[in-house]
């Protein structure tokens, strides 16, 4: 019931603008953000550039848009021809440093985990993108690489401070409604704040279309030796985890019931409803048996973010499970220091897409390759369907192999101060403020 | 007020007299005259009494008939619809008809008049041989069509019927639409629909047709909007659209539909319609705000003199004008609606907030003006439309009239296309795929 009313906040406010509104917005006004880490540097890179790409749909159909290029299919899959809308060395750069082989952006990393390289080079008028396999997906692709360019030929806004931006009168696209966004530290004074604990009363909500999933990544020796007695034909047995672990209680008491209990990978909004394996538990399942003395036979190397409070919860019911099997926890603070033990992972799909957001997170942990070549590459295959066949086919290998035990489904969320409309939340889980307006006065 | 109708001679009335005797002989009077609306029904069940009184009484022909109304009636319409139909069948059955020299052998007295949602016609028919006079009573209830064709004007508690009818598809994201009359023909008016991408018209050629597209067009050549689109149009001569956007370096402009040129507006302005419960009337002009749909300045006639007595308004997305009232009703910024007289004695209307167009119509000729208005809701919720009665002595609205639509009603209008139509709103609802119906609402 509150997914549903969520959703439904969520459509209302996510609808964008446009000529047919009956009453339309008054531009103006200044709205207070307040974010933290890498979603800062997400909700900047969204305001002051370009997506190379973007979705949009039109008469009902998804399709892509570009206020920067024109993309078309070369020969075969291997070769596309980029037309630029704008100075081709700007475009060029940006495509270069978005798939190089060094490259940090997502899109390079899904590259990278399906052995995959990419070549842009002026050709003619065009760009000729050039990819080492078949990429069908590479729509998909670009639409995570950003217009790497000077201001003026940016986004809607551009910026003014380290914390302020203010419109931008020369940006390629129309200008936003609002003359300024201030980020801030202090929640009381945000008009847009990470969503914590419980929704506000009001239920001035807005969540992403799709929400963060939280993992338990197996990796190394932990994996081999079966640390939590997770495996096919092991005791207790992987539904006992489950019951015992109680994630559905956790979401509760950590993230204020925004989420629920999750045994896939794919999150809805990825993927269609699907059947996932089958897990049988004891007819009676007993509590954690837990003692006052620390008795451990050995230790494991566990990692979670320390600064994300819903996985450090997680984090310690898994501590809990483990002593209960006479097993220590041993924090670490890198995910590298855990490859042979146990991560706990928030995972933010980079993309609606699930062939590729599945390859984004095999670039993550290398462990996580599987089956050949062909499967790999029909994760980037040019249809969706395909795709999201392939995607199943490793969800169910993961699972299968208890190399990632899903846990729990996190809605993406947004507090947003009454009056402020239309502002929505990108695929990368951070607000977008293109369309806002003062509903009111300014 | 009392008509009296002078008795004619006609050499066809026999014949049909002998028609008519058939046809109340076998119980078929209702439809021999081929009237078979309400109006029709009533004046024939009056003339059926009289003609069955007189019969009764031996009673050959009438020396006088006078019809008196008691009632906001309009005469025109009562004249038409009653009492040439009551004479042309009272001529059918030969009572107005002496032969000449020859004097009545009666007088028929009617009143007509309107209690408690009927029609009442009562009278006598008062023989000249001083025998006593023979009463009659017929009554009808009082429905809008009936209503309609006696040109009663109806009190607020009147059993209205309003109608909602589909009129057509039109192409594009629509912005405004308004009515253009067309010099030299006739008193052919179009419809310009302003989209996106271009002007469209549209005919009407029957009152209950659907909109016909002409095959001229005249393109926006617009590449490059701001986040905020909209546009204006006003006909503010024959066949000349004035037209506004938000188009970034677009200045107004006219355009010339005969001639199909498009020349640049006398100045910066942008068309405030004011219709008349007909659908014609004054242009407004205000200044444009950038890349908004506010507008400002003291409004102006097209000849750019300010429109004297308007209201000071800071910034605001409409006004009309309510010229025997002396009221102006504007949406401001925020959309709250406002009513106000001139320069001061605002109407309370608790801050009320509508959508950014209005439109003001007397659309069941009652001499109360109707104000139309959308909902203050945006892309993605239902729309609604809004008819309420200005009420100049409670300064009140009332309202009169609530519909939802499932798309955002994109465009307001009133109009009509020929002269003999009545008045009617017209509103575009805007689907999500590119497509926008076109509705009519009007009192029947």
């Amino acid at each position: 019931m509150r997914l549903l009313h969520l959703i439904t906040i969520v459509l209302a406010l996510t609808a964008g603008l446009s000529a047919d509104a009956k009453r339309l917005p008054e531009p103006g006004g200044e709205v207070r953000v307040q974010l933290f880490g890498s979603d800062l540097s997400l909700f900047e890179q969204a305001h002051v550039t370009l997506p190379l790409l973007e979705r949009s749909r039109l008469g009902g159909l998804a399709t892509w848009r570009s206020d920067v290029i024109a993309l078309e299919l070369g020969e075969d899959t291997t070769s596309w021809l980029v037309r630029a809308k704008l100075q081709r060395t700007f475009v060029l750069r940006s495509i270069q440093q978005c798939l190089g082989s060094t490259s940090s952006a997502w899109p390079a990393r899904v590259l990278r985990a399906a052995s995959i390289s990419a070549e842009a080079r002026l050709s003619g008028d065009a760009i000729a993108l050039t990819f080492s396999k078949p990429v069908g997906a590479a729509h998909e692709l670009l639409s995570g690489c950003w217009l790497q360019s000077s201001f003026a030929l940016g986004g809607p806004f551009k910026q003014a401070g380290p914390t302020l931006l203010e419109a931008n009168k020369d940006a390629m696209v129309p200008g936003p409604l609002l003359d300024r966004v201030q980020m801030v530290g202090d929640a009381e004074q945000a008009h847009i704040r990470e969503g914590r604990g419980e929704a506000p009363g009001d239920g001035r909500v807005i969540a992403a279309a799709y929400p963060d999933v939280l993992l338990l990544v197996q990796r190394g020796e932990a994996l081999k030796q079966d640390v939590l007695g997770v495996a096919a034909d092991a005791e207790p047995g992987l539904a006992t985890f489950y019951r015992q672990f109680a994630a559905g209680t956790l979401v509760q008491v950590y993230s204020g019931g925004h989420g629920m209990a999750s045994r896939g990978v794919l999150p809805p909004g990825l993927a269609e409803p699907h059947p996932l394996p089958r897990v049988r538990a004891a007819a009676r399942v007993e509590p954690l048996a837990l003692s006052a003395e620390d008795r451990y036979v050995r230790s494991v190397p566990v990692y979670v973010n320390q600064n994300d409070r819903v996985a450090r919860g997680f984090e310690d019911r898994l501590s809990l499970f483990l002593g209960s099997r006479s097993i220590g926890v041993s924090r670490v603070a890198q995910e590298a220091g855990a490859r042979d033990g146990l991560s706990v992972v928030r995972w933010r799909p980079p993309s609606r897409d699930p062939g590729i957001s599945m390859l984004e997170l095999m670039g993550r942990f290398p462990e996580l390759r599987v089956g050949d070549g062909t499967l790999l590459l029909k994760l980037l295959s040019d249809s969706r369907a395909a795709r999201l066949e392939a995607a199943l086919e490793v969800e169910r290998a993961w699972i299968d192999s208890r190399r990632v035990i899903p846990l729990a489904t996190l809605d993406v969320w947004y507090e947003v101060t009454s009056g402020l409309e239309g502002v929505s939340v990108s695929d990368e889980g951070v607000p977008l403020l293109d369309d806002a307006f003062w509903g009111g006065s300014p | 007020m009392t008509r009296r109708i002078p008795i004619k001679s006609s050499a066809t009335i026999h014949l049909w007299c002998c028609v008519l005797g058939f046809a109340i002989g076998l119980g078929t009077a209702q439809t021999a005259f081929g009237y078979e609306d309400s109006t029709g029904t009533l004046v024939e069940s009056v003339a059926r009494a009289v003609i069955e009184r007189a019969r009764a009484q031996e009673i050959q022909t009438l020396s006088t008939v006078d019809i008196e109304t008691r009632g906001a009636f309009d005469q025109g319409r009562f004249q038409t619809f009653f009492t040439r139909r009551l004479e042309e069948q009272l001529g059918f059955a030969g009572l107005v008809a002496p032969e000449r020299g020859r004097v009545g052998q009666a007088n028929l007295r009617i009143v007509v008049s309107v209690k408690s949602q009927r029609v009442w016609a009562v009278g006598f028919l008062e023989p000249t041989s001083g025998r006593a006079p023979i009463p009659l009573a017929i009554s009808r209830v009082l429905d809008d069509e009936l209503a309609y064709a006696l040109g009663l004007r109806r009190t607020q508690g009147a059993n209205r019927r309003w109608s909602i009818e589909r009129m057509g598809v039109v192409r594009g994201q629509v912005l405004d639409i308004c009515f253009v009359p067309i010099e030299g023909q006739g008193d052919e008016t179009l419809l310009a629909v302003l989209t996106t991408d271009a002007v469209d018209f549209y005919r009407q050629p029957g009152l209950d047709d659907s909109l016909q597209q002409l095959s001229f067009r005249h393109e926006l050549g617009v590449t490059r909007w701001p986040r905020i689109v909209a546009g204006w149009m006003g006909a503010y001569a024959p066949g000349k659209i004035w037209l506004a956007t938000t188009a970034a370096d677009e200045d107004p402009y006219v355009v010339d539909i005969e001639s199909r040129e498009r020349t640049r507006a006398p100045f910066v302005g942008v068309p405030v319609r004011q219709q008349d419960e007909l659908g014609s009337g004054d242009v407004f002009f205000a200044d444009r705000t950038p890349s908004s749909a506010s507008l400002r300045g003291k409004l102006r006639l097209v000849g750019g003199q300010p429109v004297t007595g308007a209201p000071v308004m800071k910034s605001f997305r409409d006004a009309v004008f309510m010229a025997r009232d002396n009221l102006w009703a504007t949406v401001d910024a925020d959309g709250r609606l406002a009513v106000s007289a001139g320069q001061g004695d605002s109407w309370d209307l608790g801050g009320e907030r509508v959508g950014d167009r209005l439109v003001l119509t007397d659309l069941d000729d009652d001499e109360i003006f109707e104000l139309v208005t959308t909902r203050a809701s945006y892309q993605g919720e239902p729309d609604e439309l809004m008819i309420r009665r200005v009420d100049v002595l409670s300064k009140r609205l009332i309202s009169s009239f609530r519909r939802s639509t499932d798309g955002a009603i994109a465009a307001l209008a009133v109009g009509r296309f020929h002269s003999e139509d009545g008045p009617a709103v017209w509103f575009v609802e805007q689907d999500s795929v590119g497509l926008a119906t076109v509705w009519r609402v009007v009192m029947r």
